[in-house]
């Protein structure tokens, strides 16, 4: 085990800025590896399984080239923090599992707090300063969030305040008026490196089950599909329990090596909160670049099912 | 028009064996088929294909018995397919599956179009066919009910949306996956049942990929974790009610409100 853990520290990528390779430099890059791992193939260098991250090519390689990317892993648990909720809506219609996520969220938010006040008591008793590796501290902060991706849906947003949201975050775009896979998963891409939520809960309707694997991917993260049960560890691990096989299998599953951990939940399955006649909470209008709403698909014609 | 399914061998029945040891599922000596879901797909490969020209093959992943499933879609009418099996991919959950899936797509060439079922029987994710697209960089649409129209260099389909139903024209490269019942799946032909035993189905190992990590595929390569699974509560609760009908249809109706029943 302790073995494992230390495979992840060590568990950087490299990466290779393909645009700043040519000609003038490639051979030089590709000299630069003692262990021949550098290899230009069909135009691309690509890093073979020889590699053993020395970093020679990043250290004395051509400028720039080769770029070390730290893993955002497990080592990095306390950076990502709070729940965020996916705001399900079609054409502006906010989907009610929404609320139920957001219920679920609140309630697993809360256990991080209670934990972290629980785990500080004895520390004050002591009359200890709180160090920079205060862990329960930080996790005092423990935030639910929503992301609401759409167009003309600023107004629409207030009401998620009604159920006890601390932020959410509102990209309101033209490009983002149909539902389509590209701009939506780039939106949602753009909100997680923001905010770094721990947690991605997303209502498993056919957008959400379409959108959520796509935006794991692009995070090369975990994701449960149909969650019945959630629960959270002290130390943020989401407990994500599903049925298999038809429901002929319950399993527990965890993703403790990468952040965000996302999981989605079908309607009817959590509990939404009472509405409250106040509201809480804010919301922040967010900017994007518009070149990454760019789609290579049209949406010709949207017809409203009979009934 | 090139086309590719992804298809998946799973358990013939729902009754399944657990390694106690690491919590994985033991898929060896279980009667096998090929995912239902998948069949649609393949179906609806095979009609684009007759009506369209073109090529329709099929990738699958699983132990070396999965070519069982090959075997399945070259009776109905698959001109070409490959297996990717290797013992590093042991293991793999939904990210791991669509890294290597989509590393043996590159293998296997180009593609105007990828089909997959909309999620398997055992799994029941629905999350590899947009996880595959998004490794290949190439947009997606799920759920699609119906196939409108193929183009120049696109396809419109329909997608279900819950209360809407969306038209959409999607450029190839694309990847879709399909609901069940788009197309009446065919039955295998006798003809080519007989001719599939000797058909050659390549087989791509994890030394063959283009990103041949293997930390990125199997246990190492998955950062979800089966921590147990266990058989779920046995739902024993009964309620004995007496009363005039009139109050209890009104308690009845209540009490399938308070389940989330309607």
């Amino acid at each position: 085990m302790i073995w494992k853990e230390r495979l992840e520290i060590f568990m950087k990528r490299l990466i290779c800025h393909q645009e700043k390779v040519n000609e003038a430099n490639r051979e030089q890059l590709i000299a630069v590896c003692p262990f021949h791992a550098i290899e230009y193939n069909n135009g691309v260098i690509e890093i073979s399984a020889g590699c053993k991250m020395c970093m020679l090519c990043v250290k004395n390689g051509p400028e720039g080239v080769m770029e070390l990317a730290e893993d955002e892993s497990a080592a990095d648990r306390d950076s990502w923090r709070g729940i965020a909720v996916y705001v399900d809506h079609t054409y502006g219609e906010i989907h009610p599992v929404t609320m139920e996520l957001i219920g679920k969220a609140k309630e697993l938010a809360d256990t991080i707090k209670a934990s972290a006040a629980k785990a500080k008591e004895p520390a004050d008793k002591a009359k200890e300063p709180a160090g920079p590796t205060g862990k329960p501290a930080a996790l005092a902060d423990f935030p639910v969030y929503c992301v609401f991706m759409g167009h003309g849906i600023v107004k629409k947003a207030e009401e998620l305040l009604h159920y006890g949201v601390d932020e959410v975050f509102v990209y309101d775009e033209e490009e983002l008026a149909d539902f389509r896979i590209e701009p939506y998963t780039a939106v949602f891409e753009d909100f997680i490196r923001k905010v770094r939520p721990s947690s991605v809960l997303v209502g498993a309707t056919t957008t959400g089950r379409s959108l959520a694997p796509r935006v794991a991917a692009r995070f090369r993260t975990g994701l449960t599909a149909d969650c019945t049960k959630l629960e959270i560890k002290d130390n943020t691990d989401l407990v994500q329990i599903r049925p298999a096989f038809g429901g002929n299998i319950m399993a527990r599953i965890l993703c403790t090596k990468t952040r965000p951990q996302m999981a989605t939940v079908r309607y009817k399955v959590m509990n939404a909160p009472e509405r409250s006649p106040e509201r809480n909470g804010k919301i922040t209008l967010c900017d994007i670049d518009k070149a990454k709403l760019t789609s290579r698909i049209h949406v010709l014609k949207v017809t409203q099912k009979p009934g | 028009m090139e086309i590719l399914v992804c298809i998946k061998q799973v358990p013939g029945t729902t009754k399944v064996e657990v390694d106690p040891e690491t919590g994985v599922l033991k898929r060896a000596g279980v009667d096998s088929k090929m995912n239902p879901y998948d069949l649609y797909a393949l179906e609806t490969a095979l009609r684009l294909k007759e009506r369209h020209g073109g090529t329709v093959r099929v990738l699958s992943m699983g132990p070396p018995q999965a070519a069982e499933v090959i075997r399945e879609a070259y009776m109905m009418g698959a001109d070409d397919g490959a297996l990717i099996t290797d013992g590093g991919f042991a293991g793999s959950d939904v990210l791991a599956t669509s890294r290597a899936l989509s590393e043996g797509i590159k293998k296997l060439g180009a593609f105007d179009l990828i089909l997959c079922g909309k999620q398997t029987t055992d799994g029941d994710t629905a999350q590899v066919g947009p996880e595959i697209a998004e490794f290949l960089d190439i947009p997606h649409v799920a759920n699609i009910i119906r196939m409108v129209e193929i183009r120049e260099n696109s396809a419109v389909v329909e997608m279900d949306m819950g209360s809407v139903v969306q038209t959409a024209e999607v450029s190839f490269p694309c990847l879709l996956t399909v609901e069940k019942d788009i197309f009446q799946p065919r039955l295998p032909s006798y003809r080519r049942k007989k001719s599939a035993g000797e058909r050659e189905i390549r087989t791509i190992s994890l030394k063959d990929l283009g990103d041949a990590d293997e930390r990125n595929y199997g246990l190492n390569g998955s950062p979800t974790q089966v921590e147990r699974i266990f058989p779920p509560e046995a739902g024993g609760s009964r309620e004995i009610w007496t009363g005039t009908g009139e109050e209890l249809s009104l308690k009845m109706a209540e009490k399938l409100r308070q389940l989330k029943f309607i």
